[in-house]
């Protein structure tokens, strides 16, 4: 009897013990980021650190949502999105806190993260044009302004303004030339689409090959996977297409980011931010570049396989947080130019 | 107790439509009716190319499905028996599946162009006709599989009435046969319809705008779920009204047909050119709806061979367990539901039968958020997390969305069921829980069965609630479906699409056995 006691005594201690150490070695995490190579850096995570990574992926507008609804019950530790709007939007709600970390502030350049240290940005990609070399010269091609010019009247595809990396682009034209230049834009833009915008960018990139149009608007990272495809027609078009890198004498080609925050209610707040710091460390980062055709965002890795091969160009230094701040008027711009 | 039992259909109604409720109250309690972000103009566009799908879509589902049910029910011919299990097999893929399969087949360097050995060829069907088809495609096996069954029911006597009156086989058709099908082709339409009005995938990627892409831009857009609560609430004011109209209609078009006195007609055997003609017009139809999606995820599947994923099966586990208890949860509750509404009927319990089939028409992502609003209201109130991130809150966006997927199939077995075996079991005395089991299950088998596999297939097809409300790490095959989709990366959506296929047609061949349909 007395045995039977003290067992009981020893597993009700051993299971407190393990929710107490399960409490404090866990981190629960809301993505947007739905890649494989995301998994993988988990794991290698999970072995380096004991702390084991729970995630629930959505869009970044849902998960956003979810957070706010969710307010002081949510689970979640930490946020990542795959653009600096939500991101954004997630901190103007008070979603996020402040971290105060010296690896992320030497590990990831000041235009890439928020002045008030809530988010971070862990990779890079470029919004740049892809256009038939048949059909149009690289002398022919300069800023994103140009593309309002009637010389591209039926020639220019995109998809949606509401596709959150147009978005992005129209806010960072708003930071950079102001509102009035971004609607003029936005309206040349329209007259001179070759097509109602629809589909995805790897459907923008098969009708730059087939001529419907002449150039398009994509980020480098739907290229990357088209030219890794197993599907040897994709690799064919991706070939048959050229890349440009957009205002490479004004102000250099639109970067967005994916990016990571710790949400204000975060109960393991501790570990969200020794996985940011672990995304943004050389190892992890050198992962990003390869696996998953993206550009790192500390300075100290350099762009490796597919992306490497687009060579080196001129980023927009614009500090990311005006590109959050002008989201919403970009689509009140889009909706007035008439870009579906 | 006995007034206890008079209110349970009603109460199980509120407990369905109770995430709408918590849509409806925050509606209400933001005080802010607004949809500012929108334009009249805006507004009427999304009203307009809504109306047009519907319209299109309600064409098309008519067409493939009065004439695939028509067919596999009063003919025997060549291919007769593969066809009429064909024809349920497009239900299996989700419709955004077909969207990508056919754009796959059609598009500049395709697999059609390749075939043709043009490689110039390509058809662009990102469009509002694209839309039309693919969903189509998609819906009319719900029309097919009610209309069969009634066809099939047809007695002898109309049949010999029929050729008493010499009447031309089309005139026969269309003045007899047909609106004697006409309850189960409405309710198989509704069911189409609703789906249609709910998706969002298809349409965002084909470019049209319709009403659900036009709250989606309010939500992530313009950042404002307010607005795109408001659009939603709208759009279910139209769809209730459309329900009491084709409530109404029915009730117009109700017959009597007696099944049990009379004989069944015999099936017609085909010979010579008819066979010929109805043989070619199946095969079309199944190239089409089947073949061509099919085929496309095939020659996918043989791209990604070598680099296959084989943990995809962890997700396959994981979608077969949770659809398996979710679709038993809904299936009993929708037996509970008719059967109280059956024996201890009221006001209140047809209204709030109506109100609980509701979330069938709104997009899923908006029900799921009305489960987090209700969800996160209870654990507040009761001041610890004991609903949210829970399977508990899951499986209920499931009962609100999917409700009405399920009660059709009960309310029709329940139909079948002669009132004089109510009278003959309360003579006996029997206790009311013994008669439930060993009378009116056992007799309601068949239906319950295909209640549950309907519910079975539509679960294992859905995204966006699973999406917003699954817990940690618990995704299923239609997520990683989704992930692989959205990275543009689709030869690699081949091997869990197929999967998903499979499994869901393993249900639809159940669906179809006589296992299930027992001996209707």
């Amino acid at each position: 009897m007395k045995r039977g006691i003290s067992f009981l005594q020893m597993i009700v201690g051993l299971s407190l013990a393990a929710s107490m150490a399960f409490a404090s070695t866990e981190v629960n995490v809301y993505s947007h980021r739905h890649y494989d190579s995301d998994k993988a850096l988990f794991k290698a995570f999970e072995e380096k650190s004991g702390i084991k990574v729970n995630v629930i992926t959505a869009k970044a507008e849902e998960l956003v949502s979810k957070l706010k609804i969710e307010g002081a019950n949510s689970p979640a530790d930490m946020l990542i999105t795959s653009d600096i709007g939500n991101l954004y939007e997630a901190k103007e709600e008070g979603l996020l806190q402040k971290i105060d970390s010296k690896v992320l502030s030497a590990n990831i350049p000041a235009h890439l993260r928020d002045a008030d240290n809530e988010w971070f940005g862990l990779t890079k990609r470029a919004r740049i044009f892809v256009y038939n070399p048949e059909k149009l010269s690289e002398k022919e091609l300069g800023s994103y302004l140009d593309l309002s010019n009637p010389k591209f009247k039926g020639k220019i595809l995109t998809r949606s303004s509401s596709a959150a990396y147009n978005k992005s682009l129209l806010a960072s034209i708003i930071a950079n030339h102001g509102e009035a230049k971004a609607l003029e834009f936005a309206k040349g833009l329209v007259a001179n689409l070759a097509r109602e915008p629809k589909g995805n960018d790897r459907d923008q990139i098969k009708a730059v090959a087939s001529g419907e149009g002449d150039l398009a608007i994509v980020n480098t990272y739907y290229l990357g996977v088209m030219l890794n495809s197993k599907d040897p027609k994709d690799v064919e078009v991706a070939k048959s297409v050229k890349i440009f890198f957009p205002a490479q004498k004004a102000e250099g080609a639109h970067i967005n980011i994916s990016g990571a925050g710790v949400t204000k209610y975060a109960k393991n707040k501790e570990n969200a931010m020794k996985l940011i710091e672990f995304l943004s460390s050389v190892e992890a980062q050198t992962l990003f570049a390869e696996a998953n055709h993206e550009y790192p965002a500390n300075p100290a890795v350099k762009a490796s396989g597919t992306v490497a091969t687009f060579g080196a160009f001129k980023e927009d230094t614009l500090p990311l947080s005006e590109v959050g701040k002008y989201n919403k008027k970009a689509v009140e711009v889009a909706t007035k130019a008439n870009w579906r | 107790m006995q007034k206890l039992k008079y209110a349970l259909a009603p109460s199980l109604g509120l407990l369905i439509a109770l995430p709408i409720f918590a849509l409806f109250i925050y509606f209400i309690a933001q005080g802010d009716f607004s949809v500012a972000n929108f334009r009249v103009p805006e507004l009427l566009l999304y009203a307009k190319n809504t109306l047009f799908v519907l319209l299109g879509a309600a064409f098309l589902v008519l067409l493939l499905g009065i004439s695939t049910a028509f067919m596999s029910a009063r003919f025997e011919y060549f291919g007769s028996p593969f066809f009429s299990l064909a024809f349920v097999l497009p239900l299996a893929f989700p419709a955004y599946i077909i969207g990508y399969t056919y754009v796959g087949f059609f598009e500049f360097h395709g697999i059609l162009s390749t075939l043709l050995g043009v490689p110039k060829f390509k058809l662009d069907i990102l469009n509002i006709y694209g839309v039309i088809a693919i969903l189509s495609f998609a819906m009319f096996p719900y029309v097919y599989i009610l209309a069969r069954v009634s066809f099939a029911s047809i007695s002898s006597t109309v049949v010999e009435l029929v050729s008493l009156k010499q009447l031309s086989p089309l005139k026969a058709f269309w003045s007899v046969y047909l609106p004697l099908a006409y309850p189960a082709i409405f309710a198989g339409l509704v069911l189409s319809l609703m789906e249609v009005l709910s998706d969002y995938g298809t349409v965002a990627y084909f470019g049209v705008d319709t009403f659900s892409v036009g709250i989606f831009k309010s939500w992530f857009g313009y950042g404002n779920l307010k607005e795109a609560i408001n659009l939603s609430m709208m759009l279910l004011v139209a769809v209730f009204g459309l329900m009491f109209g084709e409530a109404r209609l029915r009730a117009k078009f109700r017959f009597i047909s007696s099944t049990h006195s009379a004989k069944k007609a015999a099936k017609i055997k085909l010979k010579g050119w008819r066979n010929v003609v109805i043989f070619t017009l199946s095969l079309l139809i199944t190239t089409v709806t089947l073949f061509i999606p099919l085929g496309v995820l095939l020659y996918w599947f043989y791209l990604d061979f070598h680099t296959l994923e084989w943990d995809t099966l962890g997700y396959l586990y994981r979608t077969l367990s949770l659809n398996g208890i979710s679709s038993l949860f809904i299936i009993a509750l929708a037996f509970m539901m008719v059967y109280a509404s059956r024996f201890y009927p009221s006001r209140w319990g047809v209204l709030s039968q109506k109100l609980s089939m509701l979330g069938y028409s709104i997009p899923g992502a908006i029900v799921g958020i009305g489960i987090l609003l209700l969800t996160n209201f209870i654990d507040q109130s009761v001041g610890k997390v004991v609903l949210g991130g829970s399977f508990v809150a899951l499986v209920f966006a499931y009962l609100t969305r999917y409700f009405a997927a399920s009660i059709g199939s009960v309310e029709n077995g329940f139909s079948k069921i002669d009132k004089s075996i109510d009278d003959a079991t309360k003579v006996f005395g029997t206790d009311e829980f013994e008669r439930i089991f060993r009378v009116y299950l056992p007799l309601m088998r068949p239906y319950l069965l295909s209640g549950f596999l309907i519910l079975y297939i539509d679960l294992a097809k859905e995204l966006p609630a699973t999406l917003l409300l699954r817990p940690f790490n618990y995704d299923t095959i239609a997520i990683r479906i989704y992930e692989l989709a959205s990275n543009e990366i689709l030869y690699k959506s081949a091997f869990p699409s197929l999967l998903l296929v499979g499994t869901t047609a393993i249900a639809v061949l159940l669906l179809n056995s006589k296992f299930v349909r027992g001996k209707r």
